[in-house]
């Protein structure tokens, strides 16, 4: 029981000058026990386009289309990232009404020897086959949104 | 931690050795009381060398049982999108750092409101083997919560699971907070063999940052190496602020 306040206490001081989401700069006066002052910082980026990305048609007019990797990094660590992914467009039958496919991709992964994570995937678009052949079709969208805390 | 954190804001500010877009930003959440700072500045950079234009925004959000946060579109009880006011509203990214100017107003009732900035780096355009169009787009959100002077945390464990297999001990928490403040919480679990009466630690597991919003509970899984046969029980030492909350499982 006592062997478990010990570091608990000492992660508590620790956390109130060092915790998430304070700006960089402010948790100097936050504690007066620990005066550093760390940026917290996350981001992401995707590669600009080198040429076509993958759509491998299926049965039924649906299609896989392979994404270009996302990378993503957070100085709060890898588990404080929530990454979702949007899909819309394609003048697909559910984006027709205005519907859109979302999926939590990650919520924590492994960092890479940058500090950076490089993700990558494919998504199912219904029906984008055949609405590529239309005039009606609309690019494909995909966000990736990124959250840190 | 320090040095690994410091090391790691070293490699983000360099750029990317390929083309790309996106962007890094700081702080990475922004948490304010209520007339201590009308101003906060946000801090904006490249991820590679190239101009990278962003359109920034102001949405609401929230958070599920699980901690994982959505833009919702629609203003709840407790939405700060009219209290945030950002300025620009699009910035260009040339190979240095940008600030963007986030102005808040002050809450008229009682306890923590929230909204997220929203920035859009603008769209990658590929183009699908079929001739179809694609873009993407990366999207970096920081959430903004306001609390009045008089926000209070009132965090509490509700329940503790811990249960093992062959590789792990999975220990499911179900935390509240029944304040009226967003409470940024430290989680610390210890993995315990011997009696009840004097318990010894084996296994630690540290998590901060694990924010609990109002009126909401959240689950929190957490899973220790299980190669320790003698842990008979697992701790859980919440806290938020002055506030903390205790709570012990047996181990199955």
């Amino acid at each position: 029981m006592r062997r478990f306040f010990i570091p608990a206490a000492l992660a508590f001081v620790l956390a109130g000058a060092a915790s998430a989401g304070e700006p960089a700069g402010q948790r100097a006066s936050a504690s007066a026990r620990v005066s550093v002052s760390i940026p917290v910082l996350h981001g992401a980026d995707v590669p600009e386009s080198r040429g076509g990305v993958a759509l491998v048609a299926r049965r039924g007019g649906a299609a896989r289309l392979e994404l270009p990797p996302l990378r993503v990094m957070s100085t709060n660590g890898d588990a404080s990232l929530s990454i979702t992914r949007r899909v819309s467009g394609g003048a697909t039958a559910r984006a027709s009404r205005g519907g859109r496919e979302e999926e939590s991709v990650a919520r924590a992964g492994r960092a890479g020897a940058t500090g950076w994570t490089e993700l990558s995937g494919a998504v199912d678009v219904p029906a984008v086959a055949r609405a590529s052949n239309s005039n009606s079709a609309r690019p494909i969208t995909i966000v990736y949104e990124v959250w840190s805390f | 931690m320090v040095g690994r954190t410091i090391a790691a804001a070293a490699l983000l500010v360099a750029a990317r050795g390929v083309a790309a877009r996106g962007l890094v930003v700081s702080p990475s959440a922004v948490f304010a009381r209520a007339g201590e700072t009308a101003e906060r500045t946000l801090v904006l950079r490249p991820t590679s060398a190239g101009r990278t234009r962003v359109s920034i925004g102001v949405s609401a959000f929230a958070v599920d049982e699980d901690g994982r946060p959505s833009l919702t579109g629609r203003p709840g009880p407790r939405d700060a999108s009219a209290l945030v006011a950002v300025s620009p509203g699009t910035v260009v990214l040339d190979g240095g750092p940008v600030e963007v100017t986030l102005r808040l107003g002050t809450p008229a009732g009682e306890g923590s409101v929230w909204a997220a900035v929203v920035m859009d780096v603008e769209p990658v355009e590929l183009e699908a083997s079929a001739g179809m169009p694609v873009e993407v787009v990366t999207r970096v959100v920081v959430p903004v919560v306001i609390t009045p002077a008089n926000g209070r945390e009132d965090v509490a464990i509700r329940a503790l699971e811990a249960r093992r297999d062959a590789s792990v001990v999975e220990v499911t928490a179900l935390l509240v907070n029944d304040g009226s403040a967003v409470a940024r919480a430290v989680a610390d679990v210890a993995l315990e063999e011997g009696s009840e009466e004097a318990p010894v630690e084996i296994a630690t597991r540290h998590v901060s940052g694990v924010l609990l919003f109002p009126g909401q509970s959240r689950r929190l899984v957490l899973r220790l190496d299980s190669s320790l046969p003698s842990a008979a029980a697992v701790r859980l030492l919440l806290t938020a602020g002055a506030r903390r909350a205790e709570s012990v499982a047996p181990l199955d």
